[in-house]
């Protein structure tokens, strides 16, 4: 079973994400943006195995064409 | 004309708070933040499983000794390739190579381990490090060659594995011998030749196995592989060491010890110690297990390392199961198993030695994430 673990640090607030099985270990426990706070769970999502494929428009990755010409 | 500069400032790419913001072993969706469109990231192959280690070995009708089994190799670690790639909503993280299975019975070779498999995002992918070799199989005196016994064969060398970076070859046995006490050696397995593959992923060869019978030597100690661009740090697997020679004297002969795994991103896992020879009143020495290749700065991986062999026992008892060889984690190699003593017989009674160390599984691919 695949878990979603999300963290954030309790020194500066940065957001992580830990994707992995349910019984594997944290991977890492100090916050690496800061070096120097820990990561707190802040919530957990059990995910399907199988490949999800979003609607269009629901997306949450958007693809934006970069356009400058050079 | 338009050229697409990666990474795009449009993109919302902020050098001043990029980080590791995702690290990602298991499952095949990946969610991005909306804006997010390209990022930078580390792909690293799963860890190949550690060689069994074989058992040593077994006597039949016949008085006699016979000789330790070989330990199996280490697995190597995954290849690694990084850079800035288009975002993807999914991604394959490479299954870890399995351990070999141990030999069992003193007939039955090991099995060596399986190739960590590849693990892919967006336009990046890595290689999975190849399986260790299985140790050699111990000789052994039998009722084929009359009484009282010529002697036994000697081990067969460990299997020899090649991949993209190299994989060890397993420990040889010991030989076993009979009342005659013939002797003989048995080579390790060679290590895998390291090859060219895409995208530029040079590894180091593989390590050869030890010796084993009446010159055994310890398997070959793995030492860092990095690629000529610097993309590839992985640790190749130290190679088993050589079963313990058993020739009918007071004190059998010693199994010898794994070779250490090899540094990197990804270190490679030791290999296992050879099983010791049996001797009339005393056992030779067990071989230690390898050490577990060590990471890099920055990588959380670890090799498992090699299991140690084991003594032998009394006469008309089987002698200890091997040790299994260590996991592997993130990408790292599993550790070779030990191989097991042989038995020694003086009423032609059938016995048979204890089971040889499996090999251990190696560490499941990784996908690190930053942005």
């Amino acid at each position: 079973m695949t878990v979603k673990f999300e963290y954030k640090c309790d020194k500066c607030g940065f957001d992580y994400l830990e994707q992995r099985g349910k019984d594997e270990p944290q991977i890492f426990a100090k916050c690496t943006f800061c070096k120097e706070g820990d990561f707190v769970e802040t919530n957990q999502t059990i995910l399907s195995d199988h490949i999800e494929r979003q609607p269009a428009g629901e997306a949450e990755v958007e693809i934006v064409p970069v356009a400058d010409d050079i | 004309m338009t050229i697409a500069i990666i990474p795009a400032a449009s993109a919302g790419f902020d050098p001043t708070t990029m980080a590791l913001r995702q690290t990602i072993t298991s499952g095949t969706t990946v969610t991005l933040p909306t804006g997010v469109t390209q990022v930078y990231a580390i792909v690293v192959g799963a860890g190949g499983g550690g060689g069994g280690g074989s058992s040593g070995g077994n006597m039949d009708t016949v008085n006699g000794f016979a000789g330790g089994g070989g330990g199996g190799a280490g697995g190597t670690g995954g290849t690694i390739w990084q850079g800035w790639t288009v975002a993807a909503s999914s991604c394959v993280i490479g299954s870890a190579g399995t351990g070999g299975t141990a030999g069992t019975g003193g007939v039955n070779a090991a099995g060596s381990g399986g190739t960590g498999g590849i693990t892919s995002y967006g336009l990046l992918f890595a290689m999975g490090g190849k399986g260790g070799g299985a140790g050699g199989l111990a000789g052994r005196a039998d009722s084929s060659s009359g009484y009282p016994p010529s002697g036994g064969s000697n081990g067969a060398s460990g299997t020899t594995a090649t991949g993209q970076s190299g994989a060890s070859g397993g420990g040889g046995g010991g030989n076993g011998s009979g009342n005659s006490n013939i002797t003989g050696t048995a080579t390790g397995g060679t290590g895998g030749s390291a090859v060219l593959t895409f995208p530029f992923a040079l590894g180091s060869d593989g390590k050869s196995g030890g010796t084993g019978g009446s010159t055994n030597s310890a398997g070959t100690s793995a030492t860092a592989s990095i690629s000529p661009l610097g993309f590839a740090f992985t640790g190749v697997g130290g190679g088993g060491g050589g079963g313990g020679q058993s020739a009918g004297g007071a004190t059998g002969g010693n199994g010898a010890a794994g070779g250490a795994g090899g540094v990197g991103f990804t270190p490679g896992g030791g290999g296992g110690g050879g099983g010791a020879g049996t001797g009339s009143s005393t056992s030779g020495s067990a071989g230690t297990g390898g050490a577990a290749g060590t990471a890099i700065s920055g990588s959380t991986a670890t090799a498992g390392a090699g299991g140690a062999g084991s003594l032998g026992a009394a006469y008309q008892t089987a002698t200890s199961a091997a040790t299994a060889g260590g996991t592997g984690t993130l990408g790292g190699g599993g550790g070779g198993g030990g191989g097991s003593a042989g038995v020694k017989v003086n009423n032609s009674a059938t016995t048979n030695p204890g089971a040889g160390g499996a090999g251990g599984a190696g560490g499941s691919g990784v996908l690190y994430l930053y942005y």
